[in-house]
């Protein structure tokens, strides 16, 4: 039976990737860079209500 | 054949320089035009000089950075003497070339560069900031900008956003972002202008 690997794309030379997946990939970050902005807004409300 | 919004980026490719090429790559990118450089297409069997013959050919404009002296590298005068050649020489769609010759300090050229002391020849002192805005500046009065484009401190916040934001980003793509090779750092650039960019009122 022929092994099975895993192909792993280098660190190193990122050739490979298109556009479609780096928009992607900036896609996400926005999201998550959104829900932390969220996140910290709704803790300093938080703290202006406990004072 | 030139494509109308090219420019070719003649730079040192060293690590010291990397945080400036990639300055130069995102002006370029966020005034509406696209990056040319050398290091675009590795293909071991394409004559290096040829390459660069043919991407200035197809170049309308050229950045050409000639700041290495302390340690001489000449690739940068002499792929900036092509594209003049090219402008000289060519037919009328080469002599339509436009450069924008860049030095780390004022003057400077005129000790080992003499025969371009009559050019003007902007120095960006080694600030990605100062690199944008000239960058910006130029390209505005170039026929192929397409609007008012913002001015180079905005284009230069916008830069320190995407420089933030790029580990991440990379970390999604399994890149290492000290190891990105141009066309990497190129796709990053205009992948990230799709999702922030300036609309012109």
């Amino acid at each position: 039976m022929q092994k099975v690997r895993t192909i792993m794309r280098p660190a190193t030379e990122g050739t490979h990737f298109t556009l479609a997946q780096a928009r992607a990939a900036w896609r996400e970050v926005k999201r998550d860079q959104e829900a932390l902005a969220k996140k910290a807004q709704s803790r300093q409300k938080r703290t202006a209500k406990a004072r | 054949m030139t494509q109308e919004r090219d420019v070719f980026i003649n730079c040192p490719f060293d690590e010291q320089y990397r945080r400036l090429l990639s300055a130069l790559l995102f002006a370029v990118h966020d005034c509406g035009f696209h990056a040319r450089s050398a290091l675009e297409v590795e293909d071991s069997g394409e004559v290096r000089v040829q390459k660069i013959l043919r991407i200035i050919g197809e170049s309308p404009y050229g950045i050409h950075d000639i700041s290495r002296i302390e340690t001489p590298r000449f690739n940068m005068p002499l792929e900036l003497g092509l594209f003049l050649g090219a402008k000289a020489f060519g037919g009328s769609e080469q002599q339509a070339k436009r450069c924008l010759v860049l030095d780390e300090e004022p003057y400077r050229y005129q000790k080992y560069c003499s025969d371009i002391a009559g050019q003007d020849i902007w120095a960006h002192h080694g600030k990605p900031n100062l690199a944008i805005e000239l960058v910006r500046n130029w390209l505005s009065t170039t026929p192929a900008a397409r609007s008012l484009i913002p001015s180079g401190s905005v284009l230069a916040y916008r830069y320190r956003a995407f420089r933030a934001a790029l580990t991440a980003s990379c970390r999604k793509l399994q890149l290492n972002p000290r190891r990105l090779t141009f066309r990497d750092h190129r796709i990053l650039v205009v992948a990230w202008l799709d999702e922030y960019p300036w609309t012109p009122v």
